[in-house]
């Protein structure tokens, strides 16, 4: 799967930019409800600022968006065990 | 799916090879450097504005307030961002089914910071030619110093792009003096950091892979797209069959069409693409084939337009119809959308209110023999300073409200009371009825907000 130096670009990219654009998204939707010092004292997280509430709860969507991501592309990447190499067109 | 694993490998195997697209000029190169200007302008300009003692246009998050010149946005007030993203995207729409891809050949700001990015490439290391010789020449001094020179200003291009972005999230005149004095927050330096890489990465390296491989948008417009939208076109009938002849020979002679095969709109194309191939999702409409098209068709007393925007049916019966049912349709979903948005924004009221009923005890019986329901009341003062309310129950006669303290709330925050409504049971007819909560500031009659809950007494 990770071959050449395109292809772990283009791999790279298939897997951080859909789960970063996801993030962005989801992380406006939570702080629009949710204060991220409530949020932080909730899940026991010591923040002492918004900004860090804000920017750690967007890291932490994105790498689950980066999990995801990749098991989907990994699921694509991997072969039929019932077809032979050969009888792939 | 595993019949498609190696045509799916292909797609994302692609090998890139780097374009160098030659510098162009004309009346679209124009008016796409006019928009590069006003945008990058506008984009590093607008924090600096100020208005009322505080930045113009803030989205201050430390603070979760959006600041829009007087317009002062809550969290609470979602709505109205979300419903400037959805006139946002329908404008969009709206362009593409009319005009094709002018958001990606003017507007985007990948299309904008490429621009930027190409035009200090081209200082330093000159035009097409000179970049494709310098790339393939070994790395010596002249290269290396070159190079450098080119990437501490893409850089520098970069970070001032990341503090201008941050500046729109954290008042950027006190960031400005955190950065020089080396004292900003630890998140503030990884966010101007992360977003001049992104910047420095995608309009210094990316380039027109972003459009081809990340831009979701490059996939679904042609969704958007039918035989009247506006497209950038190669006349085939006219141009083919393409090649070289002498600039005074007679085309018509010699069996050819007008395309000298010159390749020049390959070359300044910046996705790389040949228009002659047709209709292409990688074409960004930048026009920028139509422009050199054009000055070749010029020179050899050709008429222009071999390379134009137009649209199918034009191309085929020679007539575009402008008015159809799809823009139609966007054009009055846009207008009733944004002229909601505007309607809310002009009538939001400056105190909310939220009522929900107290979920453990439907009523209950007071020692007096009234009906009582409880409610948790939520205020919302979306204004910059404190106020008192005023909280009223109507709906049925004789009805009494209980409230556990004061309606007191600080600006910009939420208040949760308690409200106890009581009522003799002998004046309500029904098992059940609406009634209204008002909430209206005491200093100011004007600030007032109403919402309905139901009430319920035993049967």
């Amino acid at each position: 799967m990770m071959g050449t130096g395109g292809s772990r670009k283009k791999v790279l990219i298939a897997v951080t930019w859909p789960s970063f654009v996801c993030a962005g998204i989801f992380t406006a939707l939570l702080f629009a409800f949710v204060d991220p010092y409530v949020l932080m004292d909730e899940i026991g997280v010591h923040a002492d600022s918004r900004l860090a509430g804000y920017s750690l709860a967007f890291l932490y969507l994105w790498l689950v968006g980066i999990v995801v991501a990749a098991m989907a592309l990994f699921i694509m990447c991997t072969p039929d065990p019932g077809k032979k190499e050969g009888n792939q067109t | 799916m595993s019949s498609d694993a190696p045509s799916l490998k292909q797609e994302l195997y692609a090998k890139r090879e780097t374009i160098h697209p030659r510098a162009v000029t004309g009346l679209f190169a124009r008016l796409r450097v006019t928009a590069v200007l006003a945008l990058l302008g506008l984009y590093y300009f607008i924090p600096w504005i100020q208005w009322d003692e505080r930045q113009a246009i803030l989205f201050d998050l430390p603070a979760r307030k959006f600041y829009i010149f007087g317009l002062v946005l809550w969290p609470q007030d979602f709505i109205y961002l979300s419903g400037l993203l959805i006139v946002a995207a329908l404008s969009l729409f709206f362009f593409t089914a009319v005009a094709g891809r002018l958001w990606c050949g003017y507007a985007c700001p990948q299309t904008v910071w490429t621009e930027a990015f190409m035009w200090i490439e081209r200082k330093i290391e000159g035009d097409r030619n000179q970049r494709i010789k310098l790339d393939k020449a070994p790395l010596r001094h002249k290269k290396i110093w070159t190079k450098v020179l080119k990437h501490s200003i893409w850089i520098l291009f970069s970070l001032w792009t990341g503090y201008t972005f941050v500046g729109y999230f954290t008042p950027i005149i006190e960031l400005g003096s955190k950065l020089l004095t080396m004292s900003t927050g630890p998140w503030e330096t990884f966010w101007v950091f992360f977003y001049g890489f992104a910047t420095y990465g995608n309009a210094g390296w990316m380039r027109e892979q972003v459009c081809i491989y990340m831009c979701p948008y490059a996939r679904f417009q042609s969704a958007m797209f039918d035989r009247n939208t506006l497209i950038i076109s190669y006349d085939k009938e006219r141009g083919e069959p393409r090649g070289h002849r002498k600039r005074k020979a007679d085309p018509k002679a010699l069996g050819l069409g007008s395309c000298i095969d010159c390749k020049l709109c390959v070359q300044v194309c910046p996705t790389g693409i040949d228009i002659r191939d047709g209709l292409q999702y990688q074409c960004i409409g930048c026009a920028a084939c139509v422009d050199v098209c054009d000055q070749v068709m010029e020179k050899l007393d050709y008429p222009k337009g071999l390379v134009r925007y137009t649209t199918e049916n034009a191309m085929e019966h020679g007539e575009t119809k402008l008015i159809r049912p799809r823009v139609i349709f966007y054009a009055l979903l846009l207008l009733v959308i944004a002229g909601l948005l505007v309607f809310g924004l002009v009538n939001r009221s400056p105190v909310g209110i939220d009522i929900i009923r107290d979920r453990n005890v439907l009523y209950r019986i007071t020692d007096e023999g009234l009906v009582e329901n409880i409610y948790n009341l939520k205020i919302l003062n979306k204004q910059e300073h404190d106020h008192e309310y005023r909280v009223e129950v109507s709906g049925i006669d004789g009805l009494q409200l209980r409230l556990d303290k004061l309606a007191v709330v600080k600006a910009g925050q939420v208040a949760e009371l308690s409200a106890g409504v009581l009522i003799d049971p002998v004046l309500m007819t029904k098992p059940s009825a609406d009634i209204s909560f008002t909430v209206t500031a005491l200093e100011d009659e004007s600030i007032t907000s109403q919402s309905e809950a139901r009430f319920i007494k035993p049967r």
